[in-house]
């Protein structure tokens, strides 16, 4: 019994000293980007720019479609549930309200965020892990390139530039949800749901929900190419690495959501 | 060049994984233009001592010096300066799938101040050293094991460096490539004067091409002999070097 509970014990300090270790690379890992960025802006040239848009083509463009449909539900269900309680007070018009501030503020980061870290994340950890085992990590070492200004720099610029394009793609597709069901469901005419809509989302709000995606961005990419560099060099360390990379980076995604709501909305 | 000033020196270098002790107390010099085999039973050091020569590993305890320069102690700029003046040919080639071959050569390019027109030329030369002109727009997967192996040398050449480090250069090749390869060594050697330290088990390539061999003993984790391979085939008081040594002699008499 007491051997048992010492291995809990153990296991629990060594996860939490596992934990404190990630966020002390994690740190490190934002020191050397901040350093990496100072570098780009004072000689343009050392930056690999075909990689930045290759990256933006990958994590941006590619991911239209399921952002796009995904938010178009996600509004189409916040419609629906508003509906069904506001139209018991007779003020079916506020589900333009609800619809629009919950996806603008809230939702389309969020969503934009999670769809981002499972196809983003988990690819720059398999890709850089894969790269480990095939010994292209230390050959750039060799060669006197930095692994994160060679690898994760054109990563993190890529998904700071496309996180908040997809963001206001994803907030245009669900607030058409919500007025899928206010005009087909709830038979409100289009221009006084668009005038709902548009009074009551303010600038701020729009830009409060680009902030966290740029949030996101930064924490996906770090979390995706920190997984991938300390990832084991075998094919189950690359598959636990891309696992860790979404896991981890949902998790500081949604702290990071809460910090943000809370210091803005307070 | 003198011939016999020493390019690399090891002194009392212990590596470790963790508290497991790999090698302990090594202390060799490699001359300038030598071919030196790190040679060993599997498993007992060998690209783990490979790795700590090139700085990729930290030594539990010792000193590394290249070319008087500690690379142990060094700080991330001198390392990185003391890195780029030599040469590496991974296991695998190491060579990065999403560029093409003269791509890959560029990489080790980028912080040079040649032209553009300066680094295509030494793109097409270091390829047509390893016989692969022609294949510079190829992707390393759509050429063979061996090929990759030769593109991986004209990467690790592209700088043209004095020094060269190759992790098991013949492994997975078929007899004729790693001759090939073995020539291609020899020519750097006899051409260019280049250093090299290669980590192999290939008896035919040692024997070819060694000037001086290295051999690590699992058992009691430390160097046990260090000479000509002809030399110590014939001459080694260790028993384990002999016996790697006379491999095939072996063989036929207990057959």
């Amino acid at each position: 019994m007491s051997s048992r509970f010492s291995e809990i014990v153990i296991d629990a300090g060594n996860k939490a000293y596992n934990f404190l270790d990630f966020l002390k690379q994690l740190t490190i890992f934002a020191g050397e980007c901040v350093f990496s960025l100072l570098r780009a802006v004072k000689n343009p040239k050392s930056v690999k720019w075909m990689d930045i848009f290759y990256y933006m083509d990958m994590c941006g463009r590619e991911a239209v479609p399921i952002v796009s449909l995904i938010c178009f539900l996600m509004g189409l269900i916040l419609g629906f549930q508003a509906a069904i309680q506001l139209h018991q007070f007779g003020t079916d018009i506020y589900v333009a309200d609800l619809v629009g501030l919950s996806i603008v503020k809230e939702l389309g980061p969020l969503m934009v965020g999670i769809i981002c870290c499972g196809r983003a994340g988990s690819a720059f950890a398999a890709e850089i892990g894969t790269m480990k085992v095939n010994e292209e990590i230390d050959a750039l070492y060799t060669m006197g390139h930095e692994p994160f200004r060679f690898l994760a720099f054109p990563k993190v610029v890529a998904m700071v530039l496309v996180m908040p394009l997809l963001t206001i793609i994803g907030d245009i597709a669900g607030v058409l949800g919500g007025y899928v069901v206010g005009v087909f469901k709830l038979g409100l005419p289009t221009a006084a749901y668009i005038n709902q809509s548009v009074n009551a989302i303010y600038f701020t709000d729009i830009l409060e929900g680009l902030f966290k995606s740029l949030v996101f961005a930064i924490n996906i990419s770090f979390v995706g190419c920190l997984q991938g560099l300390q990832s084991k060099n075998d094919a189950q360390g690359v598959g636990r690495a891309a696992t860790t990379a979404v896991v981890n980076g949902i998790l500081f995604l949604i702290i990071a959501d809460t910090i943000i709501t809370v210091l803005l909305n307070s | 060049m003198n011939p016999l000033e020493k390019i690399i020196k090891v002194c009392d270098l212990t590596m470790a994984y963790g508290s497991r002790t790999i090698m302990e107390d090594l202390n060799f010099s490699i001359n300038k233009g030598e071919i030196f085999i790190i040679l060993g039973g599997s498993g007992c050091g060998k690209s783990t001592l490979l790795k700590h020569l090139i700085g990729l590993y930290e030594p539990h305890k010792g000193e590394i010096l290249i070319r008087d320069k500690s690379i142990v102690t060094a700080d991330v700029e001198e390392k990185q300066q003391i890195m780029k003046s030599f040469g590496v040919l991974y296991q695998s080639g190491a060579l990065f799938g999403s560029l093409t071959l003269a791509e890959n050569i560029l990489v080790v390019l980028e912080h040079t101040d040649l032209t553009d027109a300066e680094k295509s030329k030494v793109v097409e030369e270091k390829l047509e050293i390893v016989e692969l002109k022609g294949y510079e727009e190829f992707y390393p997967s759509e050429i063979s094991g061996g090929m990759k192996k030769r593109a991986g040398l004209a990467r690790a050449m592209a700088l043209n460096p004095d020094l060269l480090f190759f992790d098991e250069p013949s492994a997975g090749l078929d007899p004729i490539s790693s001759a090939n390869l073995d020539k291609t060594i020899l020519k750097l050697k006899n051409e260019l004067g280049t250093t090299m330290v290669i980590v192999t088990h290939e008896l035919d390539s040692i024997y070819s091409i060694a000037d001086k061999v290295l051999f690590l003993d699992k058992e009691t984790k430390t160097m046990c002999d260090l000479g000509h391979p002809e030399e110590l085939r014939k001459n080694s008081k260790n028993d384990f070097v002999r016996r790697f040594l006379n491999r095939d002699g072996m063989l036929r008499q207990e057959n």
